[in-house]
């Protein structure tokens, strides 16, 4: 039976589930949505026993010492929404996944059952394996993603100088099949080596489109630009994109069920879209063992995006019940 | 009813089309000039994207093959040379690129010692098993008719002792043991990866049992099945077996880790070519300067050489336009894959080589070019375009104000050569009534300087050069079939979508493009051009180094009114300065790579005799940047400093590249309302 996961506001998600003890997964990036989970989960006053904040390490690039004290900022913020409770772990972006593996362990050595995980501002990197370890692990009694959803992005390039398009780490392909039975490309807003994915990778299948609606002219010429690369790249194996909103985690895996019959063959995965889509596509993945590419920018705009977006007179930060009383909810 | 298709709209053609279309639109063009690939010994194949390496690659794999044969078209590999069976990794779409996400020792230096163990009995096995998957495709019940043109048994009793044979081998440390057909085989070896990766996925907490103890050494389980194979009559004596290693430069991913492992995985595949196995060879694609980079050979003190232990066949080095055009190929091999696509789309078409694309691509002449950036322009525009100095004599500036009206581009090279002239005291006193005697109709003097006049007419006008004909898109593409494919794919874009021009649809002759259809569909493919730069690894930053190179240079040719340096689109750079700074090198070295810039090495003009490296912009990126693409006399003659003062602009804030997405909107809307 299909099971719809219930996602709404976070305020009313963490109100709707009984009182639990909760850990905090949150990664410190230059973007002021970094902390507002945190803000949020603090306002509402659930208990949250313990929290674990990544500080990514990246190369020195020209944007090192104005995102330093950006990241700094986040971190002060974050302490001050979880006074004495806060772990902060430094990690590099491009070494090995291992301390991600020791984190999870780590959660589940120390008891920890209910888990609130943000990955705002989490790169794909980096969510997608610790969602496959937390997942696969089946330690956890709940799991909670959460979303904040800027006021507006930059509209300059958000990223740049990407890796080439490489599966993520533990969406590794076993072996090429000869022919994968179609890809699903999930559009975003940078255009980033997806034609480099298209010219030799996953052979000649039909190419899926997720279209998650843009909320805001400069997002929907961005999200167009990045329709017509992909479909200028590959016409013929091109389908209709499906509309989707870019909130609806529900949604996005609902119609990656139907379109894949139920999740049958064997199909490759590009999460370019935002963040609800792409914890779609890991669930997808991580249930059925598919590869999911993706081109890792090296370089971010400390600017990526401004303020946190408004749902009324709540702050637009959502909550996904992914797992809840150990069950998966897919 | 006929409908007009884009023939070009796939641009691929490689592993994402079907078999049975890779057998239409396969051009042999280029077999007999990568031969090597077919014959005995280890072949690095070497190419940017797009020059046709997995094209190439292709040939190689069974199921190609057998489309060939199911669609009665002879296997374009030349008879002699078509024996062989081969077994293939994608390393960007395999597992290979998970190891070095877990340790297997605790202790980190011996980690790095035993991974790249771990990772050559990974390959070796991967290897094999897809050799066993191939012998068994190609000797299936209805494939017997190419089971026996490779010389192969189709035998299962047969190949089933030839995978006991194999499996009783010392090599597997006992890892086959109990192995008495090839489906038993299969399933080992399948087992044995599966085991790797649900290690590496940090499905399983320890390494599986048994791997430590039974690591194979690198190359020598394929070789010793490859020896097996015409030992046991399963292949004929004179079957090769080829093992494709595609995507080689994917492991500079894995050298990203802190623990380099992705320098000593390529060390591992180094060390198999470094064997001189005689029982089977190695194809590896790979990006020019990605492969030289670094060959030397795991666990050994010495280098790969090129000759030795392998040949390189640079498919840049075949295709890009040589002094003597009898024996360049390029267009000839555009020709070819644009016959295959016409046919394939529909269309009737029953020309070839230059004349097809003459009849597609008509040219239209510079002084006509120069005429269409001038029409309309006012006297005083086209005198300011032309050039005329009214400090000039009077009888000079009435030559070329009547030579600018029925020929601005006659006057623009004229007036050039009255400021030569004039500024080395030697203008004669009135125009020269003698052909012969009028420099600025001498035929190399002009040739050499008719893509900068075009250029600074075009400027002085306010318009974009103008690329027209076969000529213009042949030095557009630069030897890159996928550049030319994409111009052609564009071109026939704006064709479809121009009212006035859209054929009728039961006509499937072969077009014929006016000038403004091509000229919009080149400024369109150049504009994409552009905007792929950024979207390649590391291309963010290298875009901007192109513009502020080409801005440069553009300024300084603009500039330059009396035509001196009409070669300065370019620069050169002297191999021993690049030495001395290891970032440029390495900068230069990715650029060419990716095919961003075009590196050839030149002869100096300079006494010290030093040898040089000139660099251009890619050609198909020339419209968008305005400047000429014909490279012509010498470049700019730079110092390392020039180019490291122009990487750290490039490195500056990259909010400052949104000046340019502002650009690029204005150009494409301004391209979509043609």
């Amino acid at each position: 039976m299909e099971v719809r996961p219930i996602w709404g506001l976070l305020r009313m998600l963490l109100r709707s589930v009984l009182p639990r003890q909760w850990h905090l997964v949150v990664c410190a990036g230059p973007e002021e949505r970094s902390s507002a989970a945190a803000e949020v989960v603090a306002g509402v006053g659930v208990d949250v026993a313990s929290a674990d904040c990544l500080r990514l390490l990246v190369p020195t690039d020209r944007f090192s010492a104005e995102r330093e004290k950006k990241v700094d900022d986040t971190l002060a913020r974050l302490r001050a929404a979880m006074p004495g409770r806060l772990q902060v772990r430094e990690m590099e972006l491009f070494g090995t996944i291992e301390p991600l593996d020791e984190i999870v362990t780590g959660w589940v050595s120390a008891g920890r059952q209910h888990i609130l995980l943000d990955v705002s501002t989490m790169p794909k990197k980096i969510f997608f394996p610790l969602l496959r370890l937390a997942i696969r692990s089946r330690a956890f009694a709940t799991l909670i993603a959460i979303y904040s959803r800027p006021q507006k992005y930059a509209e300059q390039p958000l990223a740049e100088d990407p890796d080439p398009p490489l599966p993520l780490p533990l969406f590794t392909p076993a072996q090429a099949p000869p022919h994968a039975t179609g890809g699903i490309v999930a559009l975003g807003l940078e255009v980033l080596g997806i034609e480099d994915l298209l010219a030799d990778g996953g052979g000649p299948n039909s190419i899926h489109v997720l279209f998650p609606i843009p909320t805001n002219p400069d997002e929907s010429s961005r999200t167009w630009m990045f329709m017509q690369r992909l479909y200028s790249a590959a016409p013929n194996r091109f389908t209709p994109p499906r509309h989707l909103s870019p909130l609806d985690y529900g949604e996005a895996y609902s119609y990656i069920r139907s379109l894949t019959d139920s999740f049958q063959g064997h199909w490759w995965l590009a999460p370019f879209g935002p963040k609800p889509v792409s914890v779609a596509m890991a669930v997808a993945a991580i249930q059925h063992d598919w590869p999911a590419y993706y081109s890792q920018p090296t370089v971010y705009n400390p600017a990526y995006s401004v303020g946190v977006g408004r749902e009324g007179r709540d702050l637009a930060v959502y909550g996904y019940l992914l797992v809840s009383q150990g069950q998966l909810q897919a | 009813m006929a409908l007009h298709v884009n023939p070009f709209a796939e641009l691929y053609v490689g592993e994402t089309v079907p078999p049975s279309d890779f057998v239409r639109l396969f051009s042999p063009f280029l077999v007999e000039h990568a031969s090597l690939l077919f014959q005995r010994g280890n072949v690095v194949l070497t190419g940017v994207q797009g020059s046709g390496k997995t094209m190439l690659l292709s040939l190689l794999r069974p199921s190609i093959r057998l489309a060939f044969h199911k669609a009665k078209t002879p296997f374009p590999v030349p008879e002699a040379h078509s024996h062989f069976i081969s077994a293939g990794i994608s390393l960007r779409n395999s597992g290979v690129m998970s190891f070095g996400q877990r340790a297997f020792e605790k202790d980190a230096a011996a980690a790095h010692e035993v991974t790249p163990l771990y990772f050559a009995d990974y390959l070796n096995y991967a290897l094999v098993l897809d050799l066993l998957a191939s012998l068994q495709l190609l000797t299936e019940d209805e494939n017997a008719k190419v089971a026996e043109q490779v010389g192969l048994s189709t035998s299962v009793e047969t190949q089933n002792r030839f995978a006991a044979e194999v499996a009783a081998d010392p090599c597997w440390l006992g890892a086959l043991d109990g192995v008495e057909t090839v489906d038993e085989m299969k399933l080992r070896l399948a087992s044995r990866i599966e085991a790797y990766l649900s290690f590496l996925q940090f499905n399983s907490s320890v390494i599986p049992q048994g791997l430590a103890s039974s690591k194979t050494a690198a190359g020598i389980p394929v070789s010793i099945t490859a020896k097996a194979l015409r030992n046991s009559g399963v292949a004929g004596k004179d079957v090769n077996v080829f093992v494709r290693i595609d995507q080689y430069e994917e492991l500079d991913s894995i050298r990203r880790l802190p623990n380099s492992l992705g320098v000593s995985f390529r060390e591992i595949i180094n060390r198999i070519l470094g064997m001189r196995d005689p029982h089977v060879f190695y194809r590896v694609g790979a990006r020019r300067h990605a492969w030289r980079a670094n060959l030397r050979m795991y666990g050994a003190e010495g280098v790969l050489e090129d000759q030795r232990e392998y040949e390189e066949v640079d498919l840049e080095e075949i295709l890009r336009r040589k002094e003597n055009l009898k024996t360049f190929l390029f267009m000839r091999f555009a020709a070819d894959v644009t016959r295959r696509r016409l046919l394939h789309a529909g269309y009737q078409c029953d020309l070839d080589g230059k004349k097809l694309l003459r009849a597609l691509f008509p040219r239209t002449r510079p002084e006509e070019k120069a005429r269409m950036c001038l029409r309309g322009a006012d006297g005083a525009l086209q005198r300011r375009a032309i050039g005329v100095d009214e400090n000039w004599p009077p009888q000079w500036q009435e030559s070329v104000l009547e030579n600018g009206r029925t020929d601005p581009l006659l006057a623009r090279l004229q007036s050039a050569w009255i400021a030569q002239q004039l500024a080395r005291g030697q203008l004669p006193a009135a125009p020269p009534k003698v052909k012969a005697a009028q420099g600025w109709t001498r035929e190399y003097w002009r040739k050499e300087r008719v893509p900068q006049a075009l250029m600074q007419l075009a400027a002085a006008a306010g318009q974009r050069m103008i690329w027209v004909g076969y000529s213009d898109i042949e030095a557009l593409a630069g030897g890159n079939i996928l550049v030319y494919a994409s111009i052609a794919k564009s071109i026939w874009a704006a064709w479809l979508r121009t009212a006035e021009q859209r054929p009728n649809d039961a006509d499937l002759r072969v077009p014929s493009f006016d000038a403004r259809v091509q000229a919009a569909g080149i400024e369109e493919a150049s504009l994409d051009w552009f905007r792929k730069v950024a979207e390649k690894p590391r291309g963010g930053t290298r875009k901007k180094f192109i513009d502020i190179v080409a801005r440069r240079l553009v300024t300084q040719m603009l500039d330059d009114r009396a035509m001196s340096y009409p070669g300065h689109y370019g620069f050169s750079l002297a191999d021993d300065e690049v030495e001395r700074e290891p970032k440029v090198k390495k900068w230069l070295r990715e650029a060419s790579d990716v095919g961003d810039l075009v590196e050839v090495v030149h002869t100096t003009k300079e006494r010290d005799r030093r040898s040089r490296r000139k660099y251009y912009m890619q050609p198909a990126l020339s419209p968008f940047l305005k400047i000429p693409a014909v490279h012509v006399k010498e470049p700019l003659y730079v110092h390392v400093e020039t180019v490291v003062s122009w990487l750290a602009e490039a490195e500056g804030d990259v909010r400052k590249s949104a000046d340019r997405s502002e650009d690029e909107r204005r150009e494409r809307s301004q391209l979509r309302l043609f």
